[in-house]
């Protein structure tokens, strides 16, 4: 109970947590349309 | 560490609001005028709220003075999204006024409403000016301020006694309404300390808290009348 | 160019005088909700009709509100292709962009609301998790991401059309749409894989646009404020989020298909369906909103039934019951009968929907603040001019946003409608072939 609560009543531990959703969410979208571009070279091969 | 308790015996109390007063000038609340109190905006840390019981002739009127609570699970510590209201180690809520982003989460949670926010540039006539505390940060627009117990003594009480070189003593703090109170309805002091009189008043029949059932355990308690 | 290219593609390359009329009247209204917004920046939250104890108030409503109407993109989008309803493909695309903006126009609230707003970082530099706003920045900035890529990747084949067949645009649109394109070739590989995507992120995007108006909700559930502190917001408000996108989304709908030209797509079917819909979800908002009140007067505690009281006989009956008859009563009467889901019938609706929807989130965010449990008195609110223009100014930009979308990108997902098509194509065939079959099968 107290780890948990410190998790949460940490300070800046939480806005870590926005920016690692927030890249998180960006990183993977990247990574997916940049799965969808290369499907054009896939076919060639 | 000692957890700082205050004590309002409603007995004694005259309903004179020199308490709301001492406050304003210990802390440097800045002047709302007439308009923007209509408009909810005076701050008064510390307002005596009249209640007034069922329909003439069989009327009850009583003077609730409140401060800040001071709640030990408060509920304003637990919503803010920065951590600009926090406790500190001796159970005292303050607001860091540099990091305070007004969202004003803290004073719609707070169900005492004892939060204020500045809804202009704080304005001081210049007949205040020269009256300022200079213990006390005047707070700039777009934060929210509230009651310290007035914490600035504290830190003052403590390097009075480092400077005298004796041991800080609960009795060496005491927040301007406490000392103010014309009835000596206040009573002042640390609840870790069983022997305290603020320990001994809580074990009263008497001694209630504010909105007891919401669960927020008030570091402030009442004696009821009679 | 196929005719459906040169219907959706028409807007994109001749702009007329009243585009332009359109946007300046816009840009406007804006323009002045800025100036409001400067001056409350300049002189503080003073200049709005927000006191002590309403310290919230209009532009909560609005964060609400907007939040509210982003559900609209993944409703259609994403709840309708998992259940493979071909009768979405031609209003994916003005729902997302409706989804998108949105939300940018909601996540703007906040700041308007904030009494620092130059300190916004702080929230990532001594976010605390326990705040519920933290959960609020995580969910919806998923949510944005989430909704911003669930825009593009079906455009992605759109733009590879622009790029080919746009030959008489100005060179940076050219570029763009190169740009956007990303070398994309119709392969069967790429086709596979966009499919996949949209396929992963459509069924991703449900939970999450969830979590946002459950998020959004408990701003005010997780405080012990009278009628707010409630059970049932989480769900309430994601049924009358999803309900109010729709209203919005209808209302995109009906211009759109009057000024693009778009009839042969967007149909009487859509508006008939989607009709439908919206009546279940108007339904079910009476219902969340009859179990509240009902919960809340038959415990009668003293301090919800001050707020209660308020709403339904006090000063704000008038929202209440305008929201009552808006949300509930004239979608029931109109949209019971097929001839109401048309669409004049929708439209009409959708502008009373959106009314009470916003007034729904006015009743729930001002109400419980004039009512606080420890007061010298209960408290009157009054919104100032400020905010009314800062409202005005907010809805603006969302149509502004929109409009200049519109202007730049197709209305249809081209290729997703045609894919429609084929498919129904291909059903009608199979009917026939069967009959014939079947015919041929009794002969013998």
């Amino acid at each position: 109970m107290d780890t948990l609560y410190w998790l949460i009543n940490t300070q800046t531990l939480g806005g870590m947590v926005v920016l690692a959703a927030f890249c998180g969410a960006l990183v993977t979208y990247i990574f997916m349309v940049r799965w969808i571009a290369q499907g054009a070279q896939e076919d060639h091969k | 560490m000692p957890r700082w308790t205050m004590a309002i015996d409603l007995d004694k109390c005259l309903g004179c609001q020199a308490c709301t007063l001492a406050c304003r000038m210990e802390n440097n609340t800045p002047i709302a005028g007439p308009e923007q109190a209509n408009l909810g905006r005076a701050i008064l840390w510390n307002e005596v709220i009249p209640q007034v019981e069922g329909e003439y002739p069989n009327v009850t009127a009583r003077y609730i003075p409140r401060p800040c609570m001071h709640c030990e699970d408060s509920l304003c510590t637990k919503v803010c999204p920065v951590k600009a209201t926090y406790m500190n180690e001796e159970g005292i809520v303050l607001v860091d006024y540099d990091r305070c982003i007004g969202c004003r989460f803290c004073t719609v949670a707070c169900p005492y409403t004892t939060r204020y926010f500045n809804w202009h540039e704080p304005y001081y006539p210049e007949s205040l000016k020269a009256h300022l505390n200079p213990d006390v940060p005047l707070r700039p627009k777009g934060v929210v301020e509230k009651c310290t117990f007035c914490v600035h003594r504290l830190h003052k009480a403590r390097a009075k006694a480092e400077a005298e070189g004796r041991v800080f003593q609960a009795s060496d703090y005491v927040p301007a309404c406490v000392q103010t109170c014309t009835g000596r309805a206040r009573y002042f002091g640390d609840l870790d300390d069983p022997t305290s009189l603020v320990s001994q008043l809580l074990k009263s029949p008497r001694a209630f808290h504010l909105l007891d059932e919401l669960g927020t355990h008030p570091k402030v308690f009442y004696l009821r009348e009679g | 160019m196929s005719p459906i290219e040169q219907v959706v593609f028409a807007p994109l390359r001749k702009t007329g005088v009243r585009f332009y009329l359109l946007c300046a009247i816009l840009g406007v209204l804006v323009l002045w909700g800025v100036y409001a917004y400067y001056l409350q920046i300049t002189e503080g939250l003073g200049v709005t009709g927000l006191g002590r104890p309403i310290y919230w108030g209009i532009y909560l409503t609005n964060f609400v509100f907007f939040i509210g109407i982003s559900h609209a993109g993944t409703l259609i989008s994403a709840i309708l292709r998992v259940t493979q309803a071909n009768w979405r493909r031609p209003i994916t695309r003005i729902a997302e962009a409706v989804t998108v903006f949105a939300l940018t126009v909601g996540g703007l609230q906040i700041l308007i609301d904030m009494g620092r707003p130059e300190r916004v970082l702080n929230v990532i530099l001594y976010g605390r998790y326990q705040s519920p706003f933290l959960w609020d920045f995580t969910c919806i900035s998923i949510y944005l991401m989430s909704s911003v890529t669930y825009l593009y990747l079906p455009m992605i084949p759109d733009f590879a059309r622009m790029r080919d067949k746009l030959t008489d645009i100005a060179p940076w649109r050219k570029w763009l749409y190169t740009v956007a394109a990303l070398g994309w070739k119709g392969t069967h590989e790429q086709h596979r894989r966009l499919e996949k995507a949209i396929a992963i992120l459509a069924i991703a995007i449900i939970p999450i646009a969830v979590s946002v108006h459950t998020v959004v909700s408990w701003i005010f559930g997780m405080t012990l404020q009278p009628m707010w502190h409630s059970t049932i917001f989480g769900p309430y408000f994601v049924v009358g989020a999803i309900f109010s996108g729709i209203a919005t989304l209808f209302i995109a709908m009906a211009i759109m298909q009057k000024i693009l030209h778009l009839e042969p797509w967007l149909t009487d079917k859509q508006f008939n369906y989607l009709g439908l819909l919206f009546l279940v979800m108007s339904v079910l908002w009476s219902y969340f909103t009859f179990s509240e009140y009902m919960t809340t007067f038959y415990g009668a505690l003293v301090d919800e039934m001050h707020v209660a009281n308020a709403k339904i006989f006090g000063e704000f009956n008038w929202a209440f019951w305008t929201m009552v008859l808006c949300n509930g009563i004239i979608p029931f009467v109109v949209l019971i009968r097929r001839s109401g889901r048309t669409v004049l019938g929708t439209v009409i609706v959708s502008i009373f929907v959106d009314i009470g929807m916003w007034l729904e989130r006015f009743t729930i965010v001002a109400p419980s603040l004039t009512r606080p449990r420890l007061a010298l008195e209960w408290a009157i609110y009054q919104p100032t001019w400020v905010e009314a223009s800062i409202t005005i100014g907010s809805m603006a930009l969302f149509a502004l946003l929109f409009v200049v979308f519109f202007k730049l990108f197709p209305s249809l997902a081209i290729w997703e409608v045609e894919e429609g098509e084929e498919i129904e194509e291909r059903g009608r065939l199979i009917k026939k072939l069967s009959t014939q079959d079947l015919r041929a099968m009794e002969k013998a």
